[in-house]
């Protein structure tokens, strides 16, 4: 795949506000995503909790690649390719577990947890080199794994950025993510919901910060959310989906002082917009009130009000990871083909904040992120009409220029905008376009 | 040995009662009554649709469904709005039902175990979901409600396109 050319450049198929249709439908496009941002920018694979042990392990996708994370006896985590370096044979085929020697169930060739290669049956019938085993003969390594408090993110380029200046100020967002914990630490739990659509993946990272489709796309449970007020009152599960469906009503007016912002590396956010009830940023209810005193304990008055004050939606790491910090959820968007994408979504446990908080943040994803959600099952609608519509060869150009003229630009190249903005789908697009064209490396 | 195994088998009047009202329910789903499908759960009724088999509860694992009949009723009045998009065109399913079994739990419930099959259209698309379903179901006067409908899907933890219709 390397040094693929797209015909005409790929640079031809960005300009400033209008994107063209073979960036979504485009077999070719996708091949070279794969390669020159999902073989290359920092990807996130995974959380620490889910691996806290010498030899657990889970197994993530890398662009294309299936690759191990694995905790080393040293406490460090490796990132490998789990294909067997004898016939190609896939080494693990559960998707998580506990090993102390990686074994291929082919003809047993086995690895240490670092991936060198540590056994082989009737040794003696191979090539020398392999009988003299070490690394050269091993599992594949990632390049670069990295973890950034907790969250681990993985490169298949051997230099280039590290991951801290990839996260630039979005950084932000996943210390805000631990900071909420009393204990300073998050543990994943719950397990995960996946959602799929026949869709390019773009159109799900366009759309997180997309303030002009609330009104239109969830006009039908804002509706059905605006005849039943009375559940409002509940302080529990029943409560907090109402108000999330509520949510998705505000007038273009509303959701322009919501804001939307973007990174100069790519990353995007919006400010937060549930106000009211058992899913406002301060709630008076006696589980949040013992929550806060934990976190005050920890941190004192004035670093409290600090970390619950940060209200952010959708913060969307560049390429394909999304972040809401106040939910304490996750959803990586795993594209699958130019035309088809999974969505899976893991929710957290603030450690040492009360039991209570963890069912209301996994009940949030249940209410935004599963395939049946009443929110997101007509997001995966439109995204369906939208990879159909761009089959269509009839119009070559899509738009993107809303609220262009009305963007704020920091010295820092942060750039903020009224909410209704296309801004962050821009912004998305100047980093897709620096990997597309950069030669890889 | 399952814990329905020591239940008590119900009668066979009971028995054909309990069948007939899974194929009511799978009717006013077929027909897209989905308000008289709602009516069916108890007040304190609940529809669950985990993500994994050996789930226990619907607090601390995720769920594609896990609501209570309140949540339930506006998802009824949503299958009823011109602007739920994923529903339009509107998806026609048939709930094939069988493997019936009835039991006794006490208190006057009943535990039923049965197979349901979904057939669904859609946009020149035909899906299936393949369903081991438990009600419990309690007796209200002349009628039952559904206190607890589970319904395990066989590809539970598969990535699924957009789910509209209840199983």
């Amino acid at each position: 795949m390397s040094g693929t050319k797209y015909p005409g450049g790929i640079e031809s198929l960005i300009r400033a506000n209008s994107i063209h249709r073979a960036v979504y439908v485009d077999p070719r496009v996708f091949a070279l995503e794969q390669e020159r941002i999902f073989g290359r920018a920092w990807i996130y694979v995974g959380h620490e909790s889910e691996i806290r042990n010498p030899g657990d392990y889970v197994l993530a996708q890398l662009g294309r690649d299936e690759v191990i994370l694995v905790r080393q006896e040293d406490g460090g985590i490796v990132g490998l390719h789990n294909r067997c370096a004898h016939r190609g044979a896939r080494v693990l085929p559960e998707s998580r577990g506990n090993r102390r020697r990686l074994v291929c169930d082919y003809h047993a060739w086995s690895y240490r947890l670092d991936g060198a290669l540590d056994g082989v049956p009737l040794a003696e019938g191979y090539a020398r080199e392999i009988n003299d085993a070490g690394e050269k003969h091993g599992l594949a390594r990632v390049p670069r794994v990295e973890s950034y408090r907790g969250f681990i993110f993985a490169s298949q380029s051997s230099s280039g950025t590290g991951l801290k200046s990839f996260l630039g100020d979005m950084s932000i967002a996943l210390d805000n993510f631990v900071d909420r914990a009393p204990a300073a630490s998050v543990t994943q739990r719950g397990g995960r919901l996946r959602m799929e659509y026949r869709g390019n993946w773009k159109l799900f990272m366009e759309n997180a910060t997309d303030l002009v489709h609330p009104g239109f796309v969830h006009a039908s449970s804002v509706a059905v959310a605006r005849r039943a007020p009375q559940l409002a009152e509940d302080g529990g599960v029943t409560g907090q989906a109402l108000q999330m469906l509520l949510a998705n009503g505000l007038r273009l007016a509303e959701w322009n002082a919501v804001g939307v912002h973007s990174l100069p590396e790519g990353h995007a956010f919006m400010g937060g917009f549930y106000r009211d009830g058992v899913i406002a940023a301060e709630r008076p209810d006696p589980v949040f009130r013992r929550y806060r005193d934990a976190l005050v304990a920890r941190h004192g008055e004035a670093k409290t009000d600090a970390i619950l004050a940060v209200d952010r939606f959708n913060n969307l790491i560049w390429p394909n990871l999304s972040v809401n910090s106040r939910f304490q959820t996750l959803r990586v968007v795993q594209p699958v083909a130019v035309d088809r994408t999974v969505v899976s979504a893991f929710c957290f446990e603030l450690d040492g904040a009360p039991a209570e908080m963890f069912e209301l943040s996994l009940r949030f994803l249940n209410t935004a992120a599963s395939p049946a959600s009443m929110v997101a099952s007509d997001d995966l609608e439109i995204f369906e009409r939208c990879q159909s519509g761009l089959e269509d060869s009839a119009l070559e150009w899509i738009d993107v220029s809303r609220g262009a003229v009305e963007e704020h630009v920091d010295a820092d190249g942060a750039r903020h905008a009224p909410g209704t903005s296309e801004l962050p789908i821009r912004a998305q697009f100047e980093a897709w376009k620096r990997y597309m064209v950069e030669a890889a490396g | 040995m399952s814990r329905d195994a020591t239940l008590d088998p119900v009668g066979l009047e009971t028995a054909q009662e309990i069948e007939l009202f899974l194929f009511e329910e799978a009717r006013l789903l077929d027909e897209r009554h989905f308000d008289h499908w709602v009516d069916l759960f108890a007040a304190d009724g609940y529809y669950w649709v985990p993500t994994n088999p050996a789930q226990d509860s619907p607090e601390l694992t995720l769920s594609i469904f896990a609501e209570g009949k309140a949540l339930l009723r506006l998802r009824a009045q949503r299958l009823g709005h011109p602007q739920m998009h994923v529903q339009n065109p509107p998806s026609r399913t048939h709930h094939h039902v069988t493997g019936i079994v009835a039991r006794h739990s006490g208190d006057g419930e009943y535990e039923v175990r049965s197979l349901v099959l979904v057939a669904e259209w859609r946009n020149a698309e035909q899906r299936f979901f393949s369903c081991s379903c438990r009600h419990v179901l309690r007796r209200a006067g002349a009628d039952l409600q559904i206190v607890l409908k589970r319904v395990d899907l066989l590809n539970c933890d598969a990535p699924h396109r957009a789910i509209a219709v209840p199983f």
